[in-house]
């Protein structure tokens, strides 16, 4: 059973087959199964939920696709340009530049260098991305007001932060230069109901600007106002 | 009785000193190594210039010997004394009348010839020693032009000092190809080095290395392009001896009052006959 | 392709003609069991990219630190060709390092290639000034000008976060972490294409570390440069590098993003180097 939630060809991500294992050398060559024969498509604009009780590999399968695992077997076909490329295949060097220009990734922790203000931290994508200092600053300072940030704590590193002030300073520089496409790792997950709502309006804008998103929630309640649709690991595993 | 030959050497010595001359004057400013003799004379006292000059003397030279421009002091006496000695030719203290002239720290402020030859004594040949004290990298920076450590001297003493603070044996590209050591002569002397009438022969006993600049060689300080070359200052002072001006003196303190002297004796003394004749 | 490096060897001592099949990672052992000689470097392929910052792991004598001397040719290559693009023959192609002169070898480095040594020792000159020792790069460029040398050598302090009331001090009145600071200054001031890095903040105290490579990270990204960083630090690896080659005995036995030979590492070796981090 393939659930193959938008059978358009105007797809954005299309991951096909794809299965990862790990051999773990050092037990006695002992394989683990991480997913397998994952298929699906998200197009611009959709938000795909990705599903199922922990332990399923969804996070690994966020990680195949951003080859922080090195992918089994399938493929991970991305719409670039007119072209067509596949992740699982591509090389090191290249999929530093599809990371650089094409897909953000936000994961469930907040991994910075120490000793970089929030807003720095936040303002960096813009910068990367050859806008001038002072106006990245002011529209990291717009969105980490939205998200409810302290003021007071714009200057300060985000390591000093408590975990849901981290996890926002992640989200804001995870979206403020939105990619084509866009990995979320449970990015509501200890947020109150106030930030969580702000972050799914985000979200929504971003869908509005035909971004493509691949995400887990923990919450299912969350994850049934933004998704357009679910893919669900376990029962397609079955 | 053993004889001695002409000018101490025996005829192959000579041989092998002028073919390493021979080939300093090929390369401006290159280094040759020769076999320096042991002489009468201990290393360091001037051996390097003595050989050139024995070597390359004949029955037909005059021979004139200075130590810091003085023809008096016991060194020049000793060397001069020591050739003429070996070759029986005629000596002088007087520039113009002198056809080989060993120096020691200075060059005469009487203007050189084509005729004349003129023989330093060097302690220290290599320039890039006080940067690089491995002979054989000295070697292959020279191979490659490769002085850009002894720019960097001059940075730091043009950052600290303002201007570099070498009094003596200051850098001197030559023939817009090697950097040299002129030796230890002041300043004042080097730009008597650029397009000199003379040949210039610069001989280094201890260190076993000659090296020359031909006639008429292009000789210039290392210096920034926003910078110039600068010299001792004498300005408005003169000879206390013989009234010159324009000349490189020597100082001298006497009750807290610094006086100055001609530093080349025989210009002195030249100075003060002419100012003699003229009064007289 | 900033570099492209193709089956580099090298053998220390007298090879007797087999070393190099006999030896590398799938032989087990980097010693030749004929002759007895060390083949440091065994076949390397390797690419470097514009911006690219490479890490190579592995342990004391996998052959790492050597990999390095190669490229910047401090030590003769024994097999094997290295184009650098920045280094092009009269046919405007990339010519092959490892045949440079000794001057070509002198270009190479004051203008478009530099190296960070552990050691300070070893890539500055202790009779130098702090600003000397940049001087030294500007000038060799050709920079005969004293203000702008000047200008330069202050302009790479300040790059460096050094005080710039102290150029004019040896680096032997510096700390450990300013005198690799000075390194750092030093080999901009090269301009380079490449900067190459040899455990550069191994033996600093880890708050100097930690300031050192985060300043490494800032430059590389602010004047575009590649990188290749070798370290036995997984941390410093982590921190400054894109993507990682693991070695053991003279051979690349894994070579991945950054991220994924940390998290995913697929060679029994890079497995274990990775769960033996404290």
């Amino acid at each position: 059973m393939i659930m193959q939630t938008s059978p358009s060809s105007s797809y954005r991500l299309r991951v096909s087959k794809l299965s990862k294992s790990f051999t773990l050398h050092n037990r006695g060559a002992i394989e683990i199964e991480a997913f397998s024969d994952v298929s699906f498509c998200i197009d611009p604009g959709e938000l795909l939920a990705l599903t199922g009780p922990s332990g399923a590999g969804k996070s690994s399968v966020l990680k195949t696709i951003y080859r922080t695992y090195k992918p089994g077997s399938g493929q991970v076909l991305l719409q670039r340009g007119g072209q067509l490329v596949d992740l699982a295949a591509c090389s090191d060097s290249e999929m530093l530049e599809y990371r650089r220009a094409d897909i953000g990734f936000v994961t469930q922790f907040l991994k910075i260098l120490p000793r970089v203000s929030a807003v720095d931290v936040v303002a960096a994508p813009l910068v990367a991305l050859g806008r001038g200092l002072e106006n990245a600053r002011a529209e990291a300072v717009d969105l980490l007001r939205r998200l409810y940030i302290r003021e007071d704590l714009f200057s300060l590193s985000p390591l000093t932060f408590s975990g849901g002030e981290q996890q926002r300073v992640n989200i804001a520089r995870g979206v403020i230069a939105p990619k084509k496409l866009l990995l979320l790792d449970e990015p509501t997950a200890s947020l109150d109901d106030k930030s969580a709502a702000m972050v799914l309006e985000i979200l929504n804008n971003l869908k509005q600007q035909g971004i493509c998103i691949l995400a887990i929630f923990h919450d299912r309640q969350r994850m049934e106002q933004i998704a357009d649709n679910e893919f669900n690991i376990m029962e397609y595993n079955s | 009785m053993v004889e001695i030959s002409f000018a101490f050497f025996d005829e192959d010595a000579k041989k092998e000193i002028r073919r390493a001359i021979l080939k300093g004057i090929a390369l401006p400013g290159y280094i040759v190594p020769f076999a320096s003799r042991e002489m009468p004379l201990a290393r360091g006292w001037g051996t390097g210039g003595l050989q050139i000059s024995l070597s390359i003397i004949t029955e037909a030279d005059t021979i004139k010997v200075i130590d810091q421009g003085c023809d008096a002091s016991v060194n020049a006496v000793n060397i001069r004394e020591f050739i003429v000695a070996t070759t029986d030719v005629r000596a002088t203290s007087t520039t113009g009348e002198a056809s080989i002239i060993q120096t020691r720290h200075r060059v005469p402020e009487t203007a050189l010839t084509e005729e004349q030859v003129l023989v330093f004594q060097v302690p220290t040949p290599d320039v890039l020693t006080v940067v690089e004290p491995d002979t054989d990298k000295q070697k292959k920076m020279h191979a490659h032009l490769e002085y850009s450590k002894l720019w960097v001297l001059l940075y730091e003493d043009t950052a600290s000092f303002g201007d570099s603070r070498i009094a003596s044996r200051y850098p001197v590209e030559v023939n817009d190809h090697f950097i040299m050591d002129p030796s230890p002569i002041p300043r004042y002397d080097i730009p008597r080095l650029n397009d000199n009438p003379a040949l210039m022969l610069f001989g280094a006993g201890r260190e076993k290395r000659i090296y020359a600049i031909p006639p008429y060689t292009k000789v210039k300080p290392i210096v920034f392009d926003d910078r110039s070359f600068q010299m001792e200052d004498f300005t408005g002072k003169s000879c206390m001896r013989c009234g010159a001006e324009n000349v490189f003196f020597d100082t001298l303190k006497k009750d807290g009052e610094v006086q100055y002297y001609c530093s080349d004796s025989d210009f002195c003394d030249q100075t003060l006959e002419s100012r003699k004749s003229h009064a007289s | 392709m900033l570099l492209e490096i193709e089956n580099l060897s090298k053998v220390y001592g007298k090879s007797c003609g087999q070393c190099i099949a006999l030896t590398g990672d799938d032989m087990g052992t980097a010693i030749c069991p004929v002759c007895g000689a060390v083949v440091a470097v065994n076949r390397i392929n390797l690419r470097v990219e514009d911006n690219e910052v490479l890490g190579i792991v592995g342990e004391s004598g996998s052959g790492k630190s050597t990999l390095l001397q190669l490229i910047y040719r401090d030590t003769k290559t024994t097999e094997g060709k290295m184009f650098f693009r920045e280094m092009q023959g009269e046919d405007g192609e990339p010519v092959d390092i490892a045949g440079l002169n000794m001057m070509e070898t002198v270009l190479m480095r004051n203008t478009m290639m530099a190296m960070i040594y552990q050691n300070p020792r070893l890539g500055l000159n202790f009779l130098f000034s702090g600003g000397g020792n940049i001087a030294e790069k500007v000038i060799a460029a050709g920079q005969r000008n004293y203000e702008d040398i000047r200008k330069s050598a202050c302009y790479f302090f300040e790059k460096t976060d050094l005080p710039v009331s102290r150029i004019d001090q040896s680096p032997e009145t510096f700390s450990g972490g300013q005198q690799q600071r000075i390194q750092i200054a030093k080999a901009l001031a090269a301009s380079p294409r490449l900067l190459l890095l040899d455990e550069p903040t191994t033996g600093l105290d880890v708050s100097v570390q930690a300031q050192i490579l985060d300043m490494i990270r800032v430059l590389q990204k602010e004047l575009s440069f590649s990188m290749i960083v070798v370290s036995h630090d997984l941390g410093v690896i982590r921190h400054l590098t894109d993507i990682t080659v693991v070695m053991r005995n003279g051979s690349i036995v894994e070579q991945g993003l950054t991220d994924q030979v940390l998290e995913d590492p697929q060679h029994v070796y890079t497995q274990l180097l990775v769960s033996s981090v404290l």
